[in-house]
């Protein structure tokens, strides 16, 4: 009795402190932002209806997002499911190439991956000069607008994919798919029938991720969508920078919002009345399946190194052109003089220029941490309470993804530029752990998401077993419950890490002026303002960003995850022999 | 049960420790300490290391923090209670006005308010010129029969012809403010005329506005779109580093000045050695040494006076367009939303 009692006092007071930490620091900023942006001179100012509707910019940009958003979840989901089955679940030739090569959308984004594409299918890409040999009356300026868009972000928004799908596949139990097999079921049906409804709940998580990221389009449509195809969201960022258009930014991203609520309800429903738990006590491993049908087979590979070269062309000009100056960035004319170290000796001028990426690191690891730790605990809250009230967590970790990462800084500075009795009469403006809020929340719905859908693979019985044997709540989560998500909250942390590393939309907001952020870094060495070498140090902050993102997945993911518990095997050892 | 217990300490330790980690930044700057913080939105492409190391030479212990203009000024006002900075440079006189209505800065006098103009700075003495930017439009050197003022940019001959810049950036922004006044009228619509609207909007759709990453430099050097806008120390940059020419459309009204200017910020104890270090910075000896190095147009007459020829001819090849700045701050940010909301296409 007496422990039970203690039990529900320690779990009460984590309850409290942890929706006192979503109130404090992602409601009340949110609403904040919102009543001082809406409410004007005591009455709620509707301006900024007519502003919006009445221009055609805005409206014919909001519905390109939403076409944008819709086009994605179709192609991301078959290009991504490809990549994942081609490495993964067939039988292809070099599948360990074809899966290095696919992973590259994990470690870079934003210009400079658009700039890749751009430097393969622009007007003076590589493709582009081929093609003009072939083809002297085409429109070197071929690859614009919404088809170019879809293409650039079909490719480059893969990584929940890559992540995700993966872990799902690999926990998949062969005895089901060697049951099947044994039934005398085709290769086409058993993948349809066993393995695809066990990566359901993980297809829809990304399905959402997908749906957000179309609607959050930023880099490809600015540099591919031409005139014709622009969409919301740089629009919301330019108008959140300044104080009067900031009504009309809250106003856009709230109608992402409403659209962002109702997909989450929708897909909340749909997961409901599905069961897909399927976990067996004994899992067996999966083997990679033969295509046995010659043809499809032959067709498999081809698009499978097809993919690889799509993958491919863009990173590694990249690369070579973070060694080249800025004529031949510009021009795409690669001469004997053409290369030069020059670029990377300006990386490091000084002992000082190494501070930024401490910084950013430790920042990152923390935010991502303390993401996961919360979404953890929050995803445990609403599904193992009977109390309705518990989906208020649900609800609070997704806020964030109500708003651009812009508009949240600002709700926090202006929640805490003066002392505030929520965080007992303290101003967090100005001060080292802002930051730290401001990474944290920003990548709470995104983990909180993903670790929802991991959760569904935890099977109750195991649950129940340990407890049974009498094992604490805690100890449960630590030994039964963590070792089956681990997975995926790993991948969690890592996205979150290598988003977070150069970030720099909220971090400008929020930084302590003497610890500078690589992101703030990176802005000012690659401003356009700045010199004409800005456009090479892009390049080479990218392929520092990108050494660091492998390191991030190489520890996160496979060899980093097996050198842990290889270590821990050892102190585990030496704690037994050592008695 | 024990580790439950444990967890939720370790909780309410995390929460108290980064509760503390806040009230320490409160104290920061109550001691003051020797440091200064210099924020500013002009100290890219090493101007920030190079001015850190001279301070230091001459005997001043300053952190400069490189931030974006329009970030820095909403950066500066949301600090307002818990100020980070000592002093700020590089704003021009709309983002100082703002910084002005919020009441952030301090008054003060520099010791070389004589060698500056000071009509280009702040009337009431918060913020005084450092550096000043011409923006111009520049054109291809050959171009034959160029537009003399942006009015004539309105034409079919000069269809898609310019390069407007994003309205996102400082130099967009104050070139429209320079449009735009030239048509003020109190009963218009957010204070210009309906002839002024009308003209801006035949610019803006007349012309080529930026997309992001494209090079607009390099098409005003081959032709293919032989007329961009342009701020001061970018034209010189730009015809040294690319080897380039350009023409300057000098318009009869003028071309908008940006002045760079430096201000004190309140809430800080290291006031006197701030004021100190903006004597400092603002002198003539610094000032030349600034405009050597970084290629940039000095305020200080002293210093300009000893100007290389290709910054003499530049600045003497147009003159400053008279701009009711505080009318501009108050309506700039209305107008780039009315712009960008129904003009851009």
């Amino acid at each position: 009795m007496l422990s039970k009692k203690n039990f529900s006092i320690s779990g009460l007071v984590l309850k409290i402190i942890v929706a006192w930490a979503l109130i404090a620091f992602v409601v009340y900023p949110v609403l904040s932002l919102l009543v001082q942006t809406f409410w004007q001179g005591g009455s709620l100012s509707t301006d900024v209806f007519g502003k919006v509707f009445s221009s055609a910019r805005a409206m014919q940009s909001l519905k390109n997002s939403f076409i944008l958003a819709f086009t994605l979840v179709v192609t991301v989901n078959v290009v991504g499911t490809l990549c994942v089955l081609f490495t993964e679940y067939w039988d292809i030739k070099g599948a360990k190439i074809l899966r290095l090569s696919y992973m590259t959308s994990l470690i870079y984004s934003g210009v400079v991956l658009v700039a890749g594409y751009k430097y393969v299918y622009g007007e003076s890409g590589l493709l582009t000069k081929l093609l003009l040999q072939f083809f002297p009356n085409m429109n070197p300026n071929w690859f614009v607008g919404y088809g170019a868009v879809v293409f650039v972000m079909t490719f480059s928004c893969t990584q929940n994919h890559m992540m995700f799908l993966k872990n799902a596949i690999h926990g998949l139990d062969y005895h089901t798919v060697e049951a099947a097999k044994n039934m005398g079921a085709s290769g086409t049906s058993i993948f349809f029938k066993v393995v695809l409804p066990v990566l359901k709940p993980t297809f829809f998580a990304i399905t959402i991720l997908t749906f957000l990221t179309g609607l959050g389009a930023m880099s490809a449509p600015l540099i591919v969508g031409g005139e014709d195809f622009q969409t919301i969201n740089p629009m919301i960022i330019t108008f959140s920078r300044s104080t009067y258009s900031r009504d009309v930014a809250a106003f856009l991203a709230i109608i992402l919002g409403v659209a962002t609520i109702i997909l989450l309800t929708v897909f909340s429903r749909i997961e409901k009345h599905g069961n897909y738990i399927s976990v067996s006590k004994t899992k067996a491993k999966l083997t990679k399946q033969k295509i046995n049908n010659p043809i499809l087979n032959v067709l498999a590979h081809f698009v499978a190194w097809f993919m690889f070269v799509i993958y491919m062309l863009p990173i590694v000009l990249i690369v070579i052109y973070s060694f080249c100056d800025y004529n031949t960035i510009m021009t795409g004319e690669f001469t004997a003089t053409s290369f030069t170290l020059e670029n990377y000796q300006k990386l490091f001028t000084s002992l000082d220029a190494i501070e930024p990426y401490i910084v950013s690191i430790v920042y990152s690891i923390g935010a991502a941490l303390s993401a996961a730790l919360i979404s953890i605990i929050c995803v445990r809250f609403v599904q193992k309470s009977k109390n309705k009230l518990n989906k208020l967590f649900e609800y609070g970790a997704l806020i964030p993804w109500l708003l651009p990462s812009t508009l949240i800084a600002l709700g926090l500075t202006m929640a805490y530029g003066d002392r505030n009795p929520l965080i007992f009469n303290q101003v967090l403006v100005g001060t080292t752990v802002i930051l730290l809020i401001g990474y944290t929340v920003i990548k709470l719905p995104f983990s909180y998401r993903m670790i929802r859908a991991a959760f569904f693979s935890v099977d109750n019985d195991l649950e129940d077993a340990a407890k049974c044997m009498g094992a604490s709540t805690f100890y449960t989560m630590r030994k039964v419950i963590i070792p089956v998500i681990l997975p995926a909250v790993m991948s969690v942390m890592i996205l979150n890490f290598n988003g977070l590393l150069a970030d720099y939309d909220l971090t400008v907001f929020l930084y302590h002026p003497l610890l500078q952020p690589l992101g703030i870094v990176v802005k000012a060495a690659s401003d356009e303002n700045a010199s004409i070498d800005a456009k090479c140090m892009s390049f080479v902050y990218t392929v520092v960003l990108m050494i660091l993102s492998s390191i991030a997945l190489y520890f996160g993911q496979g060899n980093g995850m097996q050198a842990i518990r290889r270590w821990k095997q050892k102190r585990l050892e030496k704690k037994v022999y050592g008695k | 049960m024990k580790k439950e217990r444990v967890l939720a300490m370790g909780l309410c330790a995390v929460m108290t420790m980064s509760l503390a980690a806040c009230s320490g930044g409160n104290s920061s700057n109550e001691e003051g300490g020797g440091q200064l913080i210099v924020y500013t939105n002009s100290g890219s492409d090493g101007r920030d290391a190079w001015l850190k190391e001279q301070a230091a030479e001459a005997g001043f212990d300053v952190e400069v923090v490189q931030i974006p203009a329009g970030d820095l000024g909403n950066r500066i006002i949301s600090e307002k209670n818990n100020v980070q900075a000592d002093l700020v440079f590089g704003l021009n006189n709309v983002e100082f006005e703002k910084l002005k209505a919020e009441d952030t800065m301090e008054k003060w006098e520099p010791e070389w308010k004589d060698e500056v103009d000071l009509s280009l700075g702040d009337p009431d003495g918060y913020y005084y010129p450092i550096v000043i930017q011409p923006l111009v439009n520049i054109m291809n050197e050959n171009l034959e029969n160029p537009p003399q003022d942006y009015t004539d940019l309105l034409s079919e001959e000069w269809t898609d012809k310019y390069t407007i810049l994003g309205f996102g950036g400082g130099t967009a922004k104050t070139m429209l403010a320079g449009l735009l006044v030239r048509y003020q009228d109190p009963e218009g619509e957010l204070g210009i005329s309906q002839e002024g609207w009308d003209v801006v909007k035949q610019w803006v759709q007349n012309g080529h506005m930026e997309v992001s990453g494209e090079d607009y430099v390099g098409a005003v050097i081959d032709g293919s779109r032989p007329i961009c806008e342009m701020w001061g120390s970018g034209v010189l940059q730009n015809e040294e580093e690319r080897g380039a020419n350009f023409q300057i459309m000098s318009p009869e009204v003028g071309v908008p000045y940006v002045t760079e200017q430096i201000a004190i910020l309140k809430g800080r104890n290291n006031t006197e050695k701030a004021i100190e270090f903006a004597n400092w910075f603002g002198s003539a000896e610094v000032q030349e040494a600034w405009m050597n190095q970084f290629g940039t147009i000095p305020c200080n007459e002293t210093a300009f006076a000893a100007a290389p020829e290709n910054v003499k001819e530049l600045v003497n090849s147009v003159h400053q367009q008279d701009i009711n700045w505080a009318f501009v701050a108050e309506n700039l940010d209305a107008w780039v939303e009315k712009v960008e909301l129904e003009f851009v296409q």
